[in-house]
């Protein structure tokens, strides 16, 4: 398992009934990486990052995480902790019970103690209708990390936090970086990459363009030029 | 699956809905069975509100939870879990949680009544058990449509669509064929019409158990020819498990192509 890829994406095509969104796209990302994907809306970001949770069914290519075909069941998802922009759990559940039937389902002992910073153990005994869209996501990061799975997949993660829990969670990502996890995510906040992103991949047409982030000006200590080098970057991938 | 549906079950037992559900339900069962001058005609109203009631509900309340839950499905799939087992789960949570608060919101008054006035549970095991299947059956339907229609308003619509088609259209339709063409022998079309509709099976079983075919005049004949009797029952059972069956196996076999 040691030599493993942790994710390979090979020749990967999507299509809408005859509109093709991903057409033969191809990465791979290695342990302790941060891959941010880019793109302009509608350029297939939403649908990749699907295809490799199996929300999406692909017409064709391979998407291999730790080894393990996709498409050969659900089981490979032990694999990955996701974080979505808006999670969603019955309304009903507090936020214990969200936590126990997540465990149940992944049949894991979590570790908390991994996003304690979150402060999520202030509710753990409200119902999820009851949470701010900040407290979800953190209760949503917490469960994504807790599981210790060696993948993550983040989607818009510190969208709706507050300033001061999205440092407490940039800092979790970067320990968890540093433990040798796998990070994808995708991103409006060109800050998130700036701290975290190793490679910065651009969707254009269907294909993925990827740039080591160190390439980019600006990434060591000039936080406004790296944000108009990535935003020109994102026009031109847009044109 | 069994984790997802106890955890389903649960959000569901605490919802607001399905207290009101079985309050509406009890209220109505009791007040129905004691102001009804015989139970005969009580179960006869009771059997009004179910077959307008039932349909309607499970229509309704499946569609929007199924959309409603859209985000948790796509978050729980992300999760070592296969969609059949996800939906499964959610699916048998709102059939069961549906299905009790309606047996028990009409199981407890009429049951009561029962032990005054005598009380043939046979009748009521067809009763419960025809209402119960009927919510099962238009719960798949209100699932298989939520999964094919992306867009919610056209999901929501086509659910009552499907309903005002069941429940009002499709009797018309076949008082209609059956005055017009009254010349014709059409005890095998009336018979199989009846099997194609799960409302009409429902009204058609109790109706027959509370002997009120004359009721339904040259058809009701027809009816006591075949479901009055014990095959009759048991056809008309099977049929409506399949009416549950049938929508079930279409959804998880779109299931399996759906991109959520």
């Amino acid at each position: 398992m040691n030599n493993v890829v942790p994710l390979k994406v090979t020749d990967l095509q999507k299509s809408y009934g005859k509109k093709v969104v991903l057409s033969g796209l191809s990465l791979s990302a290695g342990p302790g990486t941060v891959t941010a994907i880019l793109g302009s809306n509608g350029s297939g970001k939403s649908t990749f990052m699907r295809c490799l949770l199996g929300l999406h069914v692909f017409s064709q290519g391979r998407i291999e995480v730790m080894g393990e075909d996709v498409r050969k069941g659900p089981g490979y998802r032990r694999f990955l902790g996701y974080m979505p922009q808006l999670p969603s759990f019955p309304e009903n559940l507090t936020v214990r019970e969200i936590a126990t039937l997540v465990e149940r389902v992944r049949g894991v002992e979590p570790d908390f103690s991994r996003g304690r910073e979150l402060g999520v153990g202030e509710f753990l005994d409200q119902k999820w209708k009851t949470l701010s869209g900040g407290m979800k996501q953190k209760v949503n990061a917490l469960l994504a990390v807790s599981f210790n799975p060696p993948m993550l997949v983040l989607d818009g993660p510190t969208a709706s936090l507050d300033p001061a829990s999205r440092i407490r969670l940039m800092d979790i990502l970067k320990r968890e970086k540093a433990a040798g996890k796998t990070i994808l995510m995708t991103t409006h906040l060109l800050g998130d990459l700036w701290e975290l992103a190793d490679r910065l991949a651009f969707l254009q047409a269907g294909r993925l363009r990827v740039l080591p982030a160190s390439e980019i000006p600006g990434k060591e200590g000039d936080f406004d030029r790296f944000e108009r080098c990535v935003a020109e970057l994102l026009e031109g991938s847009a044109a | 699956m069994k984790a997802v549906l106890s955890f389903c079950l649960k959000d569901l037992l605490r919802s607001r809905f399905i207290a009101a559900y079985f309050l509406f339900h009890l209220a109505a069962g009791y007040s129905l069975m004691h102001y009804a001058p015989t139970s005969s005609s009580g179960f006869g109203a009771l059997l009004s509100l179910v077959l307008f009631l039932a349909p309607l509900s499970s229509s309704v309340f499946g569609t929007l939870y199924f959309y409603q839950s859209r985000g948790f499905q796509e978050l729980m799939l992300a999760q070592p879990v296969s969609r059949a087992a996800l939906l499964t789960g959610q699916g048998a949570a709102l059939g069961f949680a549906l299905c009790a608060a309606f047996a028990l919101g009409l199981g407890i008054p009429t049951l009561a009544a029962g032990f005054v006035g005598g009380l043939d549970l046979l009748f009521l095991a067809v009763f419960l058990g025809g209402g119960v299947l009927l919510h099962l059956c238009f719960l798949a339907l209100a699932f298989l449509i939520a999964l094919t229609m992306e867009d919610r308003l056209r999901g929501f619509s086509a659910s009552l669509v499907l309903w005002l088609f069941l429940v009002f259209f499709y009797d018309g339709a076949l008082l209609f064929i059956v005055t017009r063409f009254s010349d014709y022998p059409l005890d095998r079309f009336v018979i199989g019409a009846v099997l194609l509709n799960p409302v009409d099976l429902e009204r058609i079983l109790v109706l027959m158990q509370l002997d009120a075919s004359v009721l339904l005049g040259y058809t009701g004949s027809v009816f006591r020819k075949f479901f009055g009797t014990g095959t009759g029952l048991a056809v008309s059972f099977a049929a409506m498990a399949l009416w549950v069956a049938a929508p079930a196996w279409l959804f998880f076999h779109r299931l399996a192509r759906k991109d959520f």
